[in-house]
């Protein structure tokens, strides 16, 4: 059966499927990334089965230890193995990364479809509250958290989250300006839906493309701003691994041992690159005027 | 424009209100008893009930928060834990934050402007491809990370320059080397962003009917690139200045505390770590206030370069 047979067998959705998924095999950057992106979230779920030590353990006969067989990225000042502590720091980056887009999502889309379906006053004061949110940056709203509650890698993750969601409110307010324009708006309401159905069940559904691309360049911001706080002592505590707090550990032994800090980044911005190229492919082949 | 003036300045009111409310209500949050916390250890009834009336504890929150505002409204924030004036140990420590911020913004415009011009220009060749890799390399490095190897490299190693500390500026050389590499750390992230957003600006602004004209009169490549896209195209970026001043903040927080320098950003982890709650609401509320009025006066800036935008 030839392609042309196919396609014209398949339903529309089908076929826009089969179209994304060639424009994404087309960019080998993207694929990488989402190979990595896979490659990072099973190191994170599977760690303990696959970190050759407990991320705790110590050896005291090999302190700051250069690699060897027995410690293939050498060892910290306790004696602690560096790539299994990467391995367990994964846990803490995905932890942060996925939960404070999810957090951020769920308070923005909403928020954001209520604003850009209704504007008006109901519009003025989302954007209000939206200033409001915005005058305090992550970090600062890490410093409030971690007042309030005390330091933890939760405190850290809803600081992150919360910090996401004004660019995300942003974004989802102006799709539904956009999309509310549609002419299947007017048609539904023709058909006697009412506006919860007309915002899930139509405007909402058209934004998921949007919604994801704009999820796969918020999650590394989290990541790194995750390992930002922990390395600012605000988030994950030590002795539990985080990218973080192991260069938080390494500043003392910069003369030393340089090497404790360059692995710690090294895996940050493996992460971070690899959702921000899977982001900006996802951006590519969703949008239509890049179409080839 | 007076009345578009207004109605950005009442805007800007209502959020700080809001924010102040936030601040306010959030210290409140904390668990404890100040009033057992500030020395009534042996909780003495009497004792707590005049700490209590001291500090107004004994009054309904309305009024504790006006009055709270009205102090800080006269630049009174409270006493930190060692008994000094909130107020003056954040303004004491303001201006080098304020340089630290200053000579970032001047190392990404300096870098990020012209790449996100010659990438927009040149697209599709090996500069664009350079210039967009190096963005996206520079939006995954953290600030934090790069100003460690820095100081691995170019003080440990090299021995070219302080691994960190401050020097006032009375001494402007030695001041200049202490700030070199953290103003280069802090910059290189926000020439990524800057770049990123001068290239697509420039895209569009390059096929806009007014290029074209530029090009049909015979004006050179140069002063239709520089001269008429790049101008316009800046317009847009400057309410990017605005919105990246949370991260700003943020990223001279960590860039103090690798470089040991003493200035807003360090005491703000320094508050946290000591567990001093005057200083955090100080602190929390001076960057909120700053975020509002920085982001005003931007507003304010983009409808002077950009007319249209007072109609709406």
């Amino acid at each position: 059966m030839s392609a042309v047979d196919t396609a014209s067998l398949t339903s529309p959705r089908a076929r826009r499927r089969i179209i994304l998924r060639k424009r994404f095999l087309r960019r080998p950057m993207a694929v990488a990334g989402l190979v990595v992106v896979v490659g990072l979230t099973i190191v994170a779920i599977f760690a303990p089965w696959i970190a050759p030590y407990k991320a705790g353990a110590t050896d005291f006969n090999a302190l700051l230890a250069h690699s060897s067989s027995k410690h293939l990225l050498g060892t910290d000042f306790l004696g602690r193995d560096e790539l299994s502590r990467l391995i367990w720091g994964a846990r803490a980056s995905m932890q942060a990364g996925f939960f404070a887009t999810v957090l951020a999502m769920v308070i923005a889309v909403p928020i954001g479809l209520v604003a850009g379906y209704y504007r008006g006053w109901v519009d003025t004061v989302i954007a209000r509250l939206t200033d409001v949110l915005l005058a305090f940056p992550f970090l600062i709203l890490a410093v409030g958290l971690s007042a309030i509650l005390g330091p933890s890698l939760l405190n850290a993750t809803l600081a992150l989250g919360i910090g996401a969601a004004p660019a995300l409110i942003r974004v989802a307010r102006g799709e539904t300006l956009a999309l509310r324009e549609e002419d299947y708006v007017p048609a539904a309401i023709a058909n006697g839906a009412s506006d919860a159905t007309i915002i899930f069940k139509h405007i909402l559904p058209n934004m998921t493309s949007t919604l994801l691309v704009q999820a796969t360049v918020t999650i590394p911001l989290a990541i790194v701003g995750e390992a930002v706080l922990s390395f600012l002592g605000l988030g994950v505590q030590p002795p539990a691994p985080s990218w973080g707090t192991m260069l938080q550990d390494a500043q003392s032994y910069l003369s030393q041992a340089p090497r404790l800090a360059v692995y710690p980044g090294l895996a940050i911005v493996v992460a971070a690159l690899a959702f921000n190229v899977l982001g900006d492919g996802l951006r590519d082949i969703f949008d239509p005027r890049t179409t080839r | 424009m007076g009345g578009f003036l207004l109605r950005k300045v009442g805007a800007a009111l209502v959020v700080l209100v809001i924010a102040s409310m936030l601040v306010f209500a959030g210290v409140r949050a904390i668990p404890g008893n100040p009033a057992i916390a500030l020395g009534a250890e042996d909780r003495d009834p009497a004792l707590i009930a005049q700490i209590k009336h001291k500090y107004m504890l004994d009054r309904p929150l309305p009024v504790q928060y006006a009055h709270w505002v009205w102090l800080a409204l006269h630049g009174d924030l409270g006493a930190t834990q060692s008994e000094l004036p909130v107020a003056h140990t954040i303004v004491q420590r303001l201006p080098i934050s304020l340089e630290l911020a200053v000579l970032s913004l001047v190392v990404s415009v300096l870098i990020g402007i012209p790449a996100g011009v010659i990438a927009a220009v040149r697209r599709g060749r090996p500069e664009d491809y350079v210039a967009t890799t190096g963005a996206l390399v520079g939006l995954s490095v953290p600030h934090f990370w790069l100003g460690l190897l820095f100081i691995i490299w170019f003080a440990v190693d090299l021995h070219w320059l302080p691994a960190g500390g401050y020097v006032t500026l009375h001494h402007p050389l030695s001041n200049l080397e202490h700030m070199v590499m953290p103003a280069i750390v802090l910059g290189t992230g926000f020439a990524a962003v800057l770049m990123r957003q001068m290239r697509s600006s420039m895209l569009s602004t390059l096929n806009a009917d007014y290029v074209r004209t530029a090009r049909a009169k015979g004006l050179s490549e140069r002063a239709v690139v520089w001269r008429h896209a790049a101008r316009n195209s800046l317009i847009t970026v400057t309410t990017l200045l605005g919105l990246q001043l949370g991260a700003l903040i943020s990223g001279v927080v960590v860039t103090e505390t690798v470089f040991q320098i003493a200035g807003f950003g360090q005491l703000t982890i320094l508050a946290v770590n000591q567990r001093d709650y005057p200083l955090i609401q100080g602190v929390v509320l001076v960057t909120a206030t700053a975020y509002v009025v920085v982001n005003l006066l931007v507003d304010v800036v983009y409808s002077l370069l950009n007319p249209r935008i007072r109609v709406t």
